[in-house]
């Protein structure tokens, strides 16, 4: 059996050789599968057209708290919907071909992901701009400190990002960020769909779930952000480890198997170096060999191959642990699970991660743990995970309370059907094991001390796998029989297939996009936004402090550092008064004044330059939407302010305003 | 140079086009697009053959997440070390792409064929 047949290429397996065979017979113009075969070259460009056609007419700022789909023309919905269906009627082909399919997805990934980048005039988010913040740190410094910020403890892929920018001559990391949304799902296609053929030889099956995979995948985890790119190298070592690492010599799972290192009959036998790896291992525990899907050809790789496969993997960990937080636990929970269960046969593979990761946490961000450790203690646990990521995210304004409630429903039926495939794979005798171990995975991080953002991780980990079950739905057995395709009862059967694929596949576009775009409105920030925090920065000498009403604002990409000490670190002090109001929700609209106005006079006082004061709409749209600080109350903290004459407006444009903080003579 | 195939031949140029790049200002396009080829593929394209996998399709998809290890286990050495800038980064780059076409040309040849 080939390997690439899965993909649509040239390379065909014995029943396929078959099922070509037939197709040959049987003219496609008599059989009406002409009009399959031209359709989608009639569909894909009149969504093309459709697309281009109203992309760049979006309003971004009339929308309102539901999001990008509040303002997004009925000609994006038409096209995305019409893209779908030209993949389904090209996935429903008899023979489909793999390269029309990947255009479809390629398309898909930019029309439905580009929006913003087309649409907005910057990268989205206040999140990209801290990252481009770090970058420029970290390349300028040159060192690191880890005791700047705790994003300093994982500074892989900012020193990675950071070397590019400087070798390639860019001005800033955020040169990158308006497009890396569509760049980074562009990278995740490739190696999923090596995923999926390591799971299924089922053509049909891989490239359903690989829309799938892409019209669920709602969470935001995708923009300039280490966790985008680890993703990558998650997707990447789960290929490796089911692709080549799985126990040699596996067919059927009636058939005896050998331990690591011993040669079995049929497979690519054991080298010097790989008896080597198994004396290593030899106090291990042996675990009995999980058996292949049925339709997957046997490809695991011994000798030097298969030590060099397993290099790889390490080599890939060990960039995800220097990197991100979270990717390296999903990475570590889903190979050993693997091992646990006999899918792979590398024993020591989780030992080596689990000291690798130990490593790391003790040696380089131990100087976080140890000053976040009372912090940690008490963000970690079922109950106060369940509190941040599901009761904390249900409130805000009755329009965002809707789209939460969506992002709920939408998760959720996203889980159930890939259930209910789970259900008819294994009832009707599919031996999906790895792909259900996989799909649970990730679950265990919901035990970790990471905020109210853990559970999208785990939705997002859990992601290919779901798609994968979802699939199955739409690709029962009975298409891949050729006898029926030339009759008139199996173009009513392919009809329908597209259809139903065709349109639940758009309706949880639909589902996806409101999902994902729901916060819109304060991701997106407006070019007098930016032209105001570039003013900020012209304004404000380093070692200002830099106050805003939330940090929801597209700043801190340069003078990210901060001492108290040393003058040379003294980037800019970067201060949130929703943070403060948080630690103190009594406290009225002129307290806060009062609290502004003291925090800034200290700080000039202190030999330092005075503060500023930025307000901007995305904050106001931030406070409103999420239900932070109320519409009057913000009004009576401005106004309070500039009464009090302490503070003067130093530029204002159409949607910020930067006061600064006047400096007292001194008594 | 048979042996470096596809892969080596994509190696070699996208170090010579980020190399001959430098010599753009800081800000032109051209040079941000080698700088991201390069970190793409270069390191990937020259190390990736070495495991022997003979499927192309496979070797194709491991170019750019092994790259992007190597850029980042690069700069962590060479920031840990506190030895880091960025021709230094480069310099170090094009040595272990370099090593991996040389070990490419040395070693017994394997096909790269997908197996029918």
């Amino acid at each position: 059996m080939g390997r690439d047949e899965a993909l649509g290429s040239t390379v065909l397996t014995d029943s396929e050789q078959v099922s070509q065979a037939t197709t040959q017979v049987v003219d496609p113009r008599r059989s009406g599968k002409a009009v399959t075969a031209w359709l989608p070259f009639v569909l894909l460009p009149t969504s093309l057209i459709l697309w281009l056609s109203s992309v760049g007419s979006i309003d971004m700022a009339a929308m309102n708290d539901y999001g990008l789909v509040s303002v997004l023309p009925a000609r994006i919905w038409a096209a995305l919907i019409l893209l779908i269906l030209s993949f389904a009627v090209c996935w429903r082909r008899f023979n489909p071909a793999g390269a029309l399919l990947a255009l479809h997805i390629v398309l898909f990934i930019v029309m439905f992901y580009g929006i913003p980048a087309v649409a907005g005039d910057s990268p989205r988010g206040p999140i990209v701009y801290r990252h481009a913040g770090i970058t420029e740190y970290l390349t300028r410094i040159g060192i690191v400190d880890t005791k700047q910020d705790a994003y300093l403890n994982w500074p892989g892929l900012f020193m990675g990002l950071g070397w590019t920018v400087k070798i390639g001559g860019m001005p800033s990391a955020l040169a990158l960020g308006k497009w890396a949304t569509v760049a980074v799902n562009l990278m995740y296609l490739p190696p999923l769909l090596m995923l999926l053929r390591a799971l299924t030889r089922n053509s049909r099956l891989i490239w359903a779930a690989a829309l799938l995979f892409f019209v669920l995948n709602w969470v935001n985890q995708d923009y300039l952000a280490p966790q985008s790119i680890t993703y990558v190298f998650y997707l990447t070592i789960l290929t490796l480890v089911l692709t080549y690492l799985r126990p040699l010599g596996v067919v059927d799972s009636a058939q005896p198997r050998g331990r690591l290192g011993a040669p079995v009959k049929g497979s690519v036998g054991a080298s010097q170096d790989e008896r080597l790896a198994s004396r290593w291992s030899r106090w291990l525990p042996t675990f009995r060999p999980g058996p292949l899907p049925h339709d997957v050809p046997e490809t695991a790789v011994g000798g030097t191959t298969g030590v060099l496969v397993a290099i790889t993997v390490i080599v890939l960990f060990g960039a995800a642990v220097t990197s991100h937080q979270l990717t390296p636990y999903a990475v570590f929970s889903a190979v050993t699970l693997l091992v646990l269960t006999g899918h792979c046969r590398v024993r020591g593979l989780p030992v080596l991660m689990a000291v690798i990761l130990v490593t790391w946490t003790i040696f380089v961000a131990g100087g976080y743990i140890d000053g976040h450790l009372s912090k940690i203690a008490t963000s970690t646990g079922l109950k106060t995970s369940a509190a941040s990521n599901v009761t904390g995210r249900l409130t805000g304004s009755n329009q965002h309370q809707l789209v939460v409630w969506e992002r709920v429903v939408f998760t959720a039926t996203a889980w159930m059907l890939a259930l209910a495939g789970a259900f008819y794979r294994f009832r009707s005798r599919h031996r999906d094991y790895a792909a259900a171990l996989l799909a649970v995975a990730p679950m265990p991080l919901f035990l970790l001390p990471y905020g109210g953002e853990v559970l999208m991780r785990i939705y997002f980990f859990m992601l290919p796998f779901v798609a994968f079950f979802a699939a199955t739905l739409f690709v029962p057995d009975a298409t891949d029989a050729p006898t029926t395709e030339s009759s008139v009862a199996g173009a009513l059967r392919r009809t329908r297939d597209v259809i139903l694929f065709g349109g639940i596949a758009s309706i949880l576009m639909m589902g996806s996009f409101v999902a994902r775009y729901g916060n819109e409105r304060m991701d997106y920030f407006t070019p007098h936004e930016t032209a105001a925090v570039k003013e900020l920065y012209q304004l404000a000498p380093r070692g200002s402090w830099l106050l805003a009403e939330v940090g929801y604002l597209p700043w801190r990409y340069q003078d990210y550092e901060w001492s108290r000490t040393d003058p040379s670190l003294a980037g800019h002090r970067y201060l949130s008064l929703a943070q403060e109001w948080d630690l103190d929700p009594t406290r009225s609209a002129r307290d806060m004044a009062v609290w502004t106005a003291e925090t800034l006079r200290g700080n000039a006082t202190a030999g330092r330059p005075p503060g500023f004061l930025i307000l901007s709409r995305s904050q106001r749209a931030h406070e409103e939407i999420l239900g932070g600080l109320s519409q009057t109350a913000m009004d009576d903290y401005e106004r309070i302010l500039v009464r009090s004459g302490k503070f003067q407006l130093v530029y204002a444009n159409e949607d910020a305003k930067i006061y600064a903080r006047v400096q007292e003579s001194k008594r | 140079m048979k042996r470096l195939r596809w892969t080596g031949l994509a190696a070699i140029l996208s170090g010579v086009v980020l190399v001959m790049a430098l010599a753009l200002p800081p800000g032109s396009g051209w040079r941000a697009a080698a700088a991201l080829v390069f970190v793409s593929i270069c390191p990937g394209a020259s190390l990736v053959p070495l495991l022997g996998l003979r499927d192309r399709a496979m070797e194709l998809v491991l170019v750019l997440p092994v790259s992007f290890a190597l850029v980042i286990l690069v700069a962590i050495a060479l920031f840990y070390s506190e030895l880091w800038s960025p021709e230094r980064q480069l310099a170090v780059l094009l040595a272990i792409c370099a090593g991996g076409l040389a070990a490419r040309l040395i070693r017994p040849s394997t096909s790269s064929q997908s197996p029918a």
